[in-house]
């Protein structure tokens, strides 16, 4: 077999770095329920934006700490993602396959375009970062599918080398490496669609609001906009 | 720039408590998959791969389109084991054979497999036929491992079986390029056709081998 998971038995249960306790397929499952933890933290936020009316409070201290802290948190996401694909393809041993490639080509550089952004707090980097996690959606969610419904592709054998369809790690009855790709890819768009929408406006974003002794935001800008909290309604 | 990076200073407002969530999630996280792998998970499994010895020329790699080149070829012979260690002879011996090369982790080989099983179960091999399956391209890495649990699962089990080894060195012997593969070699045991692909049709195929195999 030419793919060096093609013929081997190195990848799955096999220990990682001689640990006892730590094996391949230990690092997997921490994978797919971090990729667990990503889709309901992504769910959560969007629901928390649907019913933002009937608990306000809760969506504007959602909004603020994501003004103030959503850039790390993305980054530190995508930056999460990227070394584990590196794991999965240098350590583990499993080679990616072409749509797995044109995920890589959109998680890579959004880990280091949000790095950057993160470390300036600039959130102008917003629309390119956005371009890159929705296409790596995409992408994403065209793997999974090719994953479980296999004659999309139009084809109906498996090359022997790394076909696109086949399912490397399967975890918790649908986990697989494009679904963990595509939530780390919804949850950062979804924490720059979040934070970046009001109050990651500027720079310093809400990092500037700031409450007075009566719960108002006393900062430049909300004085001169109706006291407005970022993302939040009047106050 | 300068402006912006004005604006940076840090605002009087209470730590975020969300690095520290995030970090105890991540912490949580890990403890669950370790306590989840913990202790392996294939304990019992019969070993996956047996050596497999490779006598006579190799089959031409299937191209697919166009005429095979390997028709009318003699096959090579394999010998290797069953997945409970018993030998598994795949020789010239006057009677029809047909291969079933499969990977467990193939989307198309599963769903070839319940076929396989339906028309054996229903309709049976024509007399004069012999039919061997080859677990092949087997990776513990890959869904649907371990090949063994899968067959057996697939009401396969009982059908003469020829473990590859980890080189796939019968998938190579004949030319195998794509899963699902299938050749049928006749009473001489020289290649009467090969196809990949799911959606084989069994019956119509064995019983085209077995007439021209008298």
């Amino acid at each position: 077999m030419s793919g060096r998971d093609g013929g081997t038995d190195s990848g799955g249960t096999g220990t990682g770095r001689g640990c006892p306790v730590v094996t391949h397929d230990t690092v997997f499952t921490f994978f797919a329920l971090a990729a667990i933890a990503a889709y309901v933290t992504t769910i959560g936020l969007w629901v928390l934006r649907i019913g933002a009316g009937r608990w306000p409070a809760a969506w504007r201290r959602v909004v603020e700490e994501l003004a103030a802290y959503g850039l790390v948190l993305a980054a530190l996401v995508a930056a999460g993602a990227t070394a584990g694909s590196l794991y999965l393809s240098e350590v583990a041993g499993l080679v990616p396959c072409e749509l797995c490639w044109y995920q890589r080509i959109a998680m890579y550089p959004l880990a280091a375009v949000l790095a950057v952004a993160a470390w300036r707090r600039d959130w102008s980097v917003r629309p390119f970062a956005l371009t890159l996690a929705l296409g790596g959606g995409v992408v994403s969610t065209y793997h999974y599918l090719v994953q479980r419904f296999p004659d999309l592709e139009g084809i109906r054998t498996c090359e022997v080398a790394n076909p696109c369809t086949a399912t490397l790690i399967w975890k918790f009855h649908h986990v697989s490496i494009p679904f963990m790709a595509l939530w780390a890819f919804a949850l950062v768009a979804t924490i720059l669609v979040v934070g970046g929408g009001r109050g990651g406006e500027t720079a310093a974003g809400a990092a500037e609001h700031r409450r007075d002794g009566n719960d108002v935001c006393v900062c430049d800008r909300c004085r001169h906009d109706q006291a407005r909290w970022p993302g939040g309604g009047s106050r | 720039m300068r402006a912006r990076r004005a604006g940076r200073a840090r605002p009087d407002r209470q730590r975020s408590p969300l690095f520290l969530i995030g970090a105890g999630v991540i912490v949580a996280l890990g403890i669950v998959a370790v306590i989840l792998t913990r202790g392996g998970t294939d304990r019992e499994v019969p070993a996956q791969y047996r050596p497999v010895t490779v006598q006579g020329a190799a089959l031409a790699p299937f191209a697919g389109a166009g005429a095979d080149p390997a028709v009318g070829v003699r096959a090579p012979a394999l010998a290797g084991q069953d997945f409970a260690g018993r030998t598994v002879r795949i020789e010239p011996d006057g009677r029809a054979k047909a291969l079933v090369f499969l990977a467990h982790w193939c989307p198309h080989c599963r769903a070839e497999a319940p076929r396989l099983a339906r028309y054996l179960a229903e309709v049976g091999l024509p007399d004069g036929v012999d039919l061997y399956v080859i677990p092949t391209g087997t990776s513990r890495a890959r869904e649907n491992y371990p090949p063994s649990a899968w067959l057996t699962r697939e009401r396969l089990g009982t059908v003469p079986t020829l473990i590859d080894d980890e080189d796939g060195s019968a998938a190579a012997a004949y030319g195998l390029t794509s899963y699902p593969y299938l050749v049928l070699l006749d009473s001489r045991f020289q290649v009467a056709g090969r196809l990949s692909g799911a959606g084989i049709d069994f019956a119509g195929l064995l019983d085209r081998l077995a007439a021209g195999a008298g």
